[in-house]
């Protein structure tokens, strides 16, 4: 093979990890606080959070190449960065994490106060239900939430309809408002 | 506000500046770590599924499979439609089987469930497959040596494109260490919360230690050094026999201890009687020492009107002790009391002792003591009932022994009979007892049964016996209803010439009644070797009875146990209705204490059975006062 001959393929690569690292940046710049976000509502423990998606992101950056090639990217890293943490969590001993004191839930009326309501709600529940509940709030159909969590679908059905009742007896006290769909 | 209005309103919240800047910051980090790691290895090893999430190939077992692979989960498919069972390695593993075991069926697997598990988690996986619902829970398994081991499985159900059900789909993976430590983090708080606090035994009264926590303080400072213990005994100069029944006495009581301690400040010091306080002075010279009891006494002398009493008479006893001179607590307790009683037989306020008499004069001043007693009758009895509580009425009555103090009013023996034990002289007080007793009941009508209590360290002696069957025929005591309680169990040292005093007192016709069980030092093991007829379960356990799972559950232990080998059982100390409920609900048989009747002095004729007091004197304190 002639030396001369090798030089496209290689400027071609040299554009093609340009274009990947590219494409990677704009990716983590988009999804970076809402992968976290997720993994926060989760754990509890900003930490314990933070170190599985750094875990994450590394095998991501390594990968980049399969995984922007799929069909929802960021699927794969949050399917990835909830692995993660639940084997941190593991050897951790699967120390349970301090729950949230019950707060005075009034209606809330801004993002942040329902964040908190909401904080409460998943401290509340088993853990793969807090992930669907968390799936939830990014606006996940089932299957999508099935295929990140590695559930079947009938299972996010009923943690789903559990979550919601979970909800309601929370908050029954709550007054005035109607009862959820 | 129903759960998808928050979600809406929370997924409104778009990151801050702040978070943008840490968000690019976190990226850097990780773009540097896995740099460094390019560098140290060629590849960065992972546990992660590579496939697309969202196209994924296969169905929804293949997916869940792999998923529950990398998280080192065994996994167990079956298929509605062919009816067959698969399971992976890693499920083998768990299993403790081999990884190609040929048979892979539902009947293994149910095989493989712990039996006590099975029907429930049978019923778990059918009733999963009826409401098309995940389940989880936790069971145990048997593995192949035998062995179990603690298993946690999602069982989720599968179905196909058109939501039809197709099967079942169960991971899980060993959980056997975390459930353990979980049962022992249980089991812990559980054991934190039934066990008392503090073993500190303070009065109630006054705030100072039991005689018993003040003599183990006096032990402990004699084996670590020198010092100087003070006995002080303040008795009003004008004694009057009403102060018991008002209350006066504890008043009286609290009121100088508080004198006391405003002067010694922290020495320890403890009620060791009716008006008599020690002060345990350690690493203290004689002088110092003298110089504070001086204080002491002074101060108490010159106390007018405390608690409605014009004046106390006080006198106090000083004894210098040395580690190098062996001697126990009770004994140096004993030599400071006989220093006050010194002080006052010579009218000074304070007689000092620079060093403990020898142990064979002080066992001779104490002998002499309960000689003269037993010989001067300063005794009295007394008859306690104790209720039957099936038929819920007095069937019989325990007698009591009061000694007489110096003006004739009766105390409680305990301070004395642990004396007369500790220099053997407790024959002749158990004798006195048993002759004066027998008689007096041998002079009633005998409608009663009674119990009658006689020292651990009597057993020993084989006169004893003999006594009492000569006491019995002499009195006409009908020994069918005679009950020998032995207490002070721990001074049963021998315990084959115990059970001859048992099986005698059984030929007698009479019955053998072990008091204070489970305090002190009575092994359980005196339930199969003595052919006891009745425990009396020791006043501690039932004190507070209602409020204390923990005694609650003690109680019922014991009275279980002894139902079970045909002996009674009675508990002492009952104070309240809700207390003899509990009891007895628990079968226990007989009850006693100042809820069910107070000792009344046990006369020439039988002592009236009065009707069931319900208002508490406060001379019940009497009573508690003998479990210090």
């Amino acid at each position: 093979m002639m030396p001369a001959q090798a030089f496209p393929p290689d400027d071609e690569n040299e554009r093609r990890r340009a274009e990947l690292q590219d494409s990677l940046a704009r990716f983590l710049e988009e999804n970076y606080s809402k992968i976290l976000s997720f993994l926060l509502r989760q754990c509890f423990d900003p930490h314990l959070a933070q170190d599985a998606l750094h875990e994450a992101l590394i095998v991501t950056m390594d990968k980049w190449e399969a995984v922007s090639a799929c069909d929802k990217p960021l699927y794969w890293v949050r399917r990835t960065a909830w692995h993660k943490l639940l084997s941190l969590h593991e050897r951790q001993n699967g120390r349970s994490l301090v729950p949230l004191e019950p707060d005075e839930v009034a209606e809330p009326t801004s993002a942040y106060e329902a964040e908190m309501v909401l904080r409460y709600t998943l401290s509340q529940l088993p853990f793969r239900q807090r992930a669907v509940l968390a799936l939830m709030v990014e606006g996940d159909t089932d299957e999508q939430i099935a295929m990140q969590l590695g559930l079947a679908v009938t299972t996010v059905c009923t943690y789903k309809s559990e979550v919601r009742r979970k909800y309601r007896e929370l908050f029954r006290s709550g007054a005035d408002e109607g009862t959820p769909a | 506000m129903n759960l998808d209005e928050l979600l809406a309103l929370a997924a409104q919240d778009a990151p801050t500046p702040l978070e943008h800047a840490r968000a690019r910051r976190a990226v850097r980090r990780v773009a540097e770590d896995h740099g460094r790691r390019l560098r140290e290895g060629p590849e960065i090893i992972s546990d992660v599924d590579l496939p697309d999430p969202v196209g994924g190939d296969g169905g929804e077992a293949t997916r869940i499979g792999r998923a529950a692979q990398l998280r080192k989960r065994g996994s167990i498919i079956w298929d509605a439609g062919t009816g067959r069972l698969d399971w992976s390695d890693e499920t083998s593993r768990i299993f403790g089987l081999a990884p190609v075991e040929a048979q892979k069926s539902m009947i293994r697997l149910v095989s493989l469930i712990h039996a006590a598990d099975r029907t429930a988690v049978c019923r778990r996986l059918r009733s999963a497959w009826r409401h098309r619902s995940a389940v989880e829970f936790t069971c145990r398994i048997t593995m192949r040596d035998g062995s179990a081991a603690y298993v946690e499985v999602l069982v989720e159900i599968l179905t196909d494109r058109h939501r039809r059900p197709t099967g079942i789909i169960a991971t899980g993976h060993d959980v056997t260490t975390a459930c353990k430590r979980r049962q022992d983090d249980e089991r812990r708080a559980l054991r934190d919360g039934s066990v008392q606090k503090d073993l500190a035994e303070v009065d109630a009264e006054t705030g100072l230690l039991s005689r018993r926590a003040f003599a183990d303080e006096v032990g402990r400072a004699l084996r670590t050094g020198t010092g100087t213990l003070l006995v002080v005994s303040a008795p009003p100069y004008i004694r009057r026999s009403s102060d018991v029944d008002s209350g006066h006495d504890d008043r009286l009581g609290a009121a100088a201890a508080k004198v006391l301690r405003d002067v010694v400040d922290s020495d320890p010091c403890g009620l060791l009687g009716r008006y008599e306080f020690g002060v345990l002075m350690p690493y203290t010279t004689l002088e110092s020492a003298t110089a504070k009891a001086e204080m002491v006494v002074g101060q108490l002398r010159s106390t007018r009107f405390l608690a409605g009493c014009p004046r106390l008479d006080a006198f106090g006893g000083l004894v210098h002790y040395d580690y190098r001179l062996p001697s126990e607590s009770i004994e140096l307790l004993l030599d400071a009391e006989t220093a006050w009683r010194r002080a006052k037989h010579e009218d000074r306020p304070l007689h000092v002792l620079r060093q403990p008499p020898s142990a064979e004069d002080r066992r001779e001043i104490c002998r002499a003591g309960i000689r003269s007693a037993v010989e001067q009758n300063r005794f009295a009895l007394y008859a306690q009932p104790l209720r039957d509580l099936e038929l819920n009425r007095t069937t019989r009555h325990e007698i009591l022994l009061r000694v007489l103090d110096d003006v004739g009013r009766p105390i409680p023996p305990t301070t004395f009979l642990h004396l007369a034990e500790h220099v053997d002289e407790i024959l002749a007080v158990d004798k006195w007892v048993i002759n004066h007793a027998l008689r007096l009941i041998g002079e009633g009508a005998q409608t009663s049964h009674y119990q009658i209590n006689v020292s651990g360290r009597s057993l020993a002696d084989p006169l004893l016996l003999e006594h009492l069957r000569a006491a019995v025929e002499r009195f006409r005591v009908n020994p069918e209803h005679l009950t020998v309680e032995i207490t002070e169990t721990a001074a049963i040292g021998n315990l084959t010439v115990a059970r001859r005093f048992a099986d005698g007192v059984r030929e007698l016709g009479c019955q053998l009644a072990l008091d204070d069980f489970g305090t002190g030092n009575t092994p359980l093991g005196f339930l199969t070797k003595l052919p006891v007829d009745l425990v009396k379960i020791d006043g501690s356990f039932i004190q507070g009875l209602p409020d204390s799972e923990p005694l609650q559950a003690v109680v019922q232990g014991l009275v279980q146990i002894c139902r079970k080998l045909g002996i009674l059982t009675a508990a002492e100390y009952v104070q309240d209705d809700a207390t003899l409920d509990l009891l007895r609900a628990y079968g226990v048989d007989f009850a006693q204490g100042f809820h069910v009747g107070e000792p009344e002095q046990l006369v020439a004729d039988r002592p009236r059975t009065r009707s069931i007091e319900l208002e508490l004197y406060p001379a019940a304190r009497y009573r508690e006062r003998r479990a210090i």
